[in-house]
């Protein structure tokens, strides 16, 4: 019965169309940078995320500090390729931007440093100044490859924002490189900010598979029921006919059911082990409840209209 | 049961109609939605579309607020009540919810045009109400309830916003779909 099942060119097609809706985010997915506010104060909201700023380092200046606990909500640390000195403006570093006057990490005379992200980091800014008071030219770059390109920033009280985003839970940030030119003599990160959730629109990717398979099973059930035969082999359609029963055969939606949460499972272990994927915590409700209409979908469409 | 064979043929073709009718429709709206997606991520779409649309509802929620009391600025899609800023950005225009509906409601076979036009513009008003309603209450949970925000804009509106476009759905279905003059 499953074989009959699988091979049935209605579910064959069918699959395919839910497939390329639910692939979309994956097509379209990749880090990104943006400028942001520049030399101005961080954003709440940045590129549809909201952003956490990172608590008050408890570390005595002057300490070396290779990694720190990311806010609320992101589970895990961010860590320094090299170990940085931790400073506050004002307490071992002179300047920054837009009045800030918290906790900054410095390398003096270093070029360069990688910021390792914690996990499922959708969204991540820092500020970043040289140590000479001068103007120098400032290359970041995120783990896909996403590069700032080259930015001036002023060592003298022009601290700039470089912000690195994702579209998409496929492609999340892990690491930022932060390289500065020798002549700087050294430079200071700071003013972390981080979103670890999902971006959080009107609705989430999970919402909208699950809103449109609803709208799917009712406009299924709805054609199912106002076709009917008549005897004499015609087809017509009845207004005003009962919407309001759902038809459900459990032996063909058990084997629907099946085969949807096997080839669920399979695309989340290709798409994990494949792509680097990374699990979120949407994944899993998201995943069962619309595998549970799409059974119900493709049930409808196998289902004989005399199981009505 | 007093079936011959051509009574069973009749039925037979009668279930392949029926199902290329649903399948008609569900490929119908997978490729609505799949232009619409193709079509968001161009540089068009997000300056004539996207961009105005977040305008407009800064615009219509900035104006409710001033009316009842709260003064509030705009600066093109972002909306500042006192300590309260809110961005309304991709994707907080409803506008992906309203083009799964519109796509559902556009492509029901055997329901006239004009049915499915009053089903779209009843929809679609109902979304961008419950949208403005959305975002003033994301406004006043970011003024009072700060805590709660996330709640209330993951959780708790993503249901309200599923629902409802269900809701509007099932109804348009059962009453307005078919319905004769």
């Amino acid at each position: 019965m499953i074989s009959n099942f699988i091979s049935h060119k209605l579910f064959k097609s069918f699959f395919i169309v839910i497939a390329m809706i639910s692939g979309l985010q994956i097509s379209f997915a990749g880090i990104f940078f943006d400028a942001g506010p520049g030399t101005g104060a961080p954003p709440q909201i940045f590129k549809n995320h909201i952003m956490f700023p990172f608590a008050a380092d408890a570390n005595p200046i002057g300490a070396a500090v290779s990694s720190l606990e990311s806010p609320t909500r992101c589970f895990g640390t961010l860590n320094f390729s090299t170990p940085l000195s931790h400073h506050a403006i004002g307490d071992g570093w002179a300047t920054w931007s837009h009045g800030y006057t918290g906790d900054v990490y410095t390398f003096v005379g270093g070029t360069t440093t990688t910021i390792n992200l914690p996990p499922a980091t959708r969204a991540f800014y820092f500020y970043t100044e040289s140590n000479n008071f001068a103007t120098y030219t400032v290359n970041a770059i995120a783990n896909d490859g996403t590069t700032t390109g080259p930015i001036s920033i002023n060592g003298n009280s022009g601290a700039k924002f470089i912000g690195f985003y994702t579209t998409g839970s496929q492609c999340l940030l892990k690491s930022i490189t932060v390289t500065y030119p020798p002549a700087a003599n050294g430079f200071a990160i700071g003013e972390f900010g981080i979103s670890c959730m999902a971006m959080i629109p009107t609705m989430s990717e999970w919402g909208l598979i699950i809103l449109c398979l609803l709208l799917l099973a009712f406009a299924g059930v709805s054609i199912r029921k106002r076709s009917l035969a008549v005897p004499g082999g015609f087809t017509m359609d009845v207004s005003g006919s009962n919407h309001s029963r759902f038809p459900f055969v459990l032996r063909s939606y058990l084997p629907a059911l099946f085969i949807t949460i096997v080839l669920l499972t399979i695309g989340l272990c290709v798409a994990v082990l494949g792509y680097d994927y990374q699990i979120t915590y949407a994944d899993i409700p998201g995943g069962i409840i619309s595998a549970c209409i799409a059974a119900y979908i493709i049930h409808l469409v196998m289902l004989p209209k005399n199981n009505d | 049961m007093g079936q011959n064979k051509s009574s069973i043929a009749l039925v037979g073709a009668h279930d392949v109609f029926t199902k290329n009718k649903m399948l008609v429709y569900y490929i119908g709206v997978g490729l609505f939605i799949l232009l619409y997606y193709l079509f968001s991520t161009t540089q068009i779409y997000t300056q004539y579309i996207q961009f105005p649309v977040a305008k407009l509802f800064s615009f219509i929620s900035a104006q409710i607020l001033n009316f009842i009391g709260f003064p509030t600025l705009i600066d093109d899609n972002q909306l500042t009540t006192g300590v309260s800023s809110i961005s309304i950005a991709k994707g907080c225009d409803a506008i992906a919810v309203m083009m799964i509906y519109t796509a559902s409601v556009v492509m029901l076979p055997n329901s006239s045009f004009k049915n499915k036009m009053q089903g779209v513009w009843i929809g679609l008003a109902v979304l961008i109400f419950a949208n403005i309603i959305r975002i003033l209450s994301l406004v006043f949970c970011n003024i009072y309830r700060p805590e709660l925000f996330e709640f209330l804009h993951i959780d708790f509106w993503q249901i309200i916003f599923i629902f409802l476009g269900a809701s509007m759905f099932l109804i348009w279905l059962n009453k307005y779909a078919y319905a004769s003059k």
